[in-house]
């Protein structure tokens, strides 16, 4: 009895000691090994109330920068539907904390380039659910972490994360992750806005491990709000393809990907 | 010339894409517009189709765009190829050689460095942006320097704005004019027919080409632009008064005034910037231009009753905006400017106003995910005091399927004698409502 009782206040006392903060959690799914270089085909199915459905397809170029002035740099060009083919969207992460994006949009029948203010990121991706912010990585540093305990979601172990925004500015005021303990990888996010009533639900599903990385084939988010959600589906991944830096300028935007 | 330089166009594609990739798309697009006053007369009703073909290789690409109308109204049907050009890429340059349409500037609907390709004026400015600008045979090269990039274009021939015949916009300019004479009675006011004669364009020769440069880069946050064109006037100016008179019991009396115009030379130097400010976009552009001719009021006569010059008179002229882009949510963004234009070292004899000042305001945003869309344009002239507000609503039926449901409103104010782009006031009785049903494929 007595031993029973030094090995549980033992193992609770480790688990203090040892146990990982929200924040260490964040931080290693932060620093989890991401492609350098991506190239891959999404296709988004927007679905309504009624059930009626719309699609859009995109092609998105990406490549990370480890040292420098950039985190990162994507472009997105859009191929379906016939009306919004030939948009584009070319978007520069800045290394240095803070700092926020550049961004410009490419409209065909405008015949020019267009800067967009980095506050846009939390307007809609062009009709779907997920938000300009939301096709971007997050910016860790803009949000406090908690960890609220491990829950299982269907077989797979997760630690439940609690995240709150350090300033108003950000879209969505809270957030709470379950990242998979084996994977380090999300598979659900709840966004909170600023009133905190749940807004949506992003699902992360069909995870393969190409070269190396972990990609999520398909995503799932849900505008409970809007009675509103979009699938967002991946195919064609290319990791290897080493993208040209030249690729992430105003020149291809507007020129376009042949 | 222009066939020719089509076709070399063409050849030039298939040529440089002999294993090239073939992509076709475009649309069909019903559009019906009828005026709101009373008899409520159709102002459009045509069908356009319109098939953009492109064919890439690795390193060029041919591009077509064959338009195709009918006219419901006049029962004609007509074809343009608005455009048709071939893209040759090189490692740090583009050259696009053939019809093709030029943007510049940060102005969104208001031409100040964006003067490269003139304006079609069928339809008043109510045209969408890539109907309303005119493709222009050109040899454009972009080279690309790691800060700062270089483009440079060639026009061979000349091409003017160009304006409705007939039909509901046409610019009416004056058909008399009240000239001040001597009389028995004093002097009074004579009503005299006016004669306008077509301007004749710049002949076809290599001295008449047009060219310009741009220099363009983004740095500190800043996309900006430097440019200098040397270009004919969109515009022509009065070039000659000529004065008619019928010999008459009471002597010679004046019965007619011809007036001629021509196309001038100008320049235009100019700049644009754009950059994120706060929570917006802050855009800015001028131009500075030289060369323009400006048309003077009056007519001289000399002993024998000839008219004697100057008719015009070249001033210099600046064109400046400022303006500020704000996206709250999906449903509602604001878009504002401030357009200046201004005759320098004004002379009172001039036609046009020394100061013409514009203000717009773009208020747009969407529904159900980008399946009811709003906009909402108001271009004002602050001082002729005249509008236009242009309201539109996009239902996105189905992937490729839109139809748009829109009204014009054009308010009168002052009236002017003299030609402006944007005045609204002269068609204020072409308030119309349209429906468009565009299918893209």
């Amino acid at each position: 009895m007595y031993k029973t009782k030094l090995f549980l206040t033992l193992s609770l006392l480790s688990t203090l000691i040892f146990a990982e903060t929200g924040l260490e959690i964040m931080e290693r799914l932060d620093n989890q090994p991401t492609p350098d270089n991506v190239k891959a085909t999404l296709t988004m199915t927007l679905v309504n109330k009624r059930g009626q459905t719309r699609s859009r397809t995109i092609q998105r170029f990406q490549k990370e920068y480890k040292t420098g002035e950039f985190s990162n740099k994507s472009l997105i060009f859009f191929l379906e539907p016939a009306d919004e083919r030939g948009t584009g969207f070319l978007q520069w992460n800045y290394a240095e904390a803070g700092k926020d994006d550049d961004q410009w949009l490419y409209l065909p029948a405008l015949g020019r380039e267009k800067r967009i203010a980095a506050t846009e990121k939390s307007s809609e991706f062009m009709g779907t659910d997920f938000t300009y912010d939301d096709m971007g990585d997050r910016d860790i540093n803009k949000y406090s972490y908690t960890l609220m305990g491990e829950e299982n979601l269907g077989d797979e172990a997760c630690w439940k994360i609690e995240a709150l925004a350090k300033d108003k500015s950000q879209a969505y005021q809270k957030l709470i992750y379950w990242i998979s303990k084996e994977k380090i990888q999300p598979l659900q996010m709840y966004f909170f806005d600023k009133r905190g009533d749940q807004v949506k639900t992003l699902t992360f599903s069909e995870y393969k491990k190409i070269d190396g990385f972990w990609m999520a084939m398909q995503m799932h988010m849900v505008n409970s709000r809007k009675q509103h959600q979009t699938s967002l589906s991946m195919k064609d991944v290319d990791l290897k393809t080493v993208q040209d830096d030249n690729l992430f300028t105003i020149r291809l935007l507007k020129r376009g990907i042949q | 010339m222009k066939k020719w330089f089509v076709l070399m166009a063409i050849c030039l594609a298939f040529a440089q894409v002999g294993s090239a990739q073939i992509k076709m798309n475009g649309f069909v697009r019903p559009y019906t517009a009828v005026n709101l006053h009373a008899p409520n007369n159709y102002m459009i009703m045509e069908e356009k189709a319109s098939i953009t073909t492109t064919l890439s290789g690795s390193d060029a690409r041919g591009v077509f765009v064959l338009d195709t109308w009918y006219h419901h109204l006049t029962q004609t049907a007509n074809w343009d190829l608005t455009e048709a050009y071939v893209d040759l890429f090189f490692e740090n340059a583009d050259l696009r050689i053939g019809k093709q349409q030029v943007v510049w500037g940060k102005a969104d609907g208001i031409p100040i460095n964006d003067i490269v390709c003139p304006w079609n004026l069928q339809d008043f400015i109510l045209q969408d942006f890539d109907d309303i600008r005119i493709g222009l045979n050109m040899v454009k090269a972009n080279y690309y320097f790691s800060f700062v990039n270089l483009e440079a274009l060639w026009i061979p021939k000349f091409h003017p704005m160009e304006l409705a015949q007939s039909g509901p916009w046409v610019f009416s300019l004056p058909d008399t004019l009240n000239l001040p004479l001597e009389t028995p009675g004093g002097l009074d006011n004579l009503p005299v027919s006016i004669s306008y004669h077509q301007p004749v364009l710049p002949a076809d020769k290599l001295g008449n080409s047009e060219f310009g440069f741009r220099l363009y880069g983004f740095n500190l946050g800043f996309d900006w632009a430097l440019s200098y064109l040397d270009a004919w006037d969109d515009v022509p100016a009065l070039s000659e008064k000529q004065l008619y008179a019928s010999l008459t019991p009471a002597g010679m009396v004046p019965d007619s005034i011809g007036i001629w115009q021509a196309y001038n030379r100008m320049k235009m130097v100019g700049f644009n910037f754009s950059r994120p400010v706060l929570t917006g976009v802050l855009r800015a552009e001028g131009g500075y231009f030289t060369g323009k001719q400006f048309g003077l009021d009056g007519i001289n006569l000399d002993s024998t009753g000839a008219t004697i010059g100057p008719f015009s008179v070249t001033k210099p002229y600046a064109q400046y905006m400022v303006g500020w882009d704000q996206n709250w949510k999906s449903w509602l963004n604001l878009s504002g400017q401030y357009i200046e234009q201004r005759i320098l070292d004004y002379d009172t004899a001039i036609q046009n106003d020394e100061i013409n000042r514009l203000v717009s305001l773009l208020v747009r945003g969407g529904f159900m995910n980008e399946t009811l869309q709003y906009q909402i344009l108001a271009l004002g002239n602050l001082d002729y005091e005249d509008a236009l507000m242009r309201t539109m609503l996009t239902y996105n039926y189905s992937d490729g399927v839109r139809l748009i449901l829109g009204a014009d409103f054009l308010i009168a104010g002052k009236n002017s004698t003299t030609f402006r782009q944007f005045d609204f006031g002269r068609f204020d009785q072409n308030d119309n409502a349209y429906l468009k049903v565009i299918y893209s494929f």
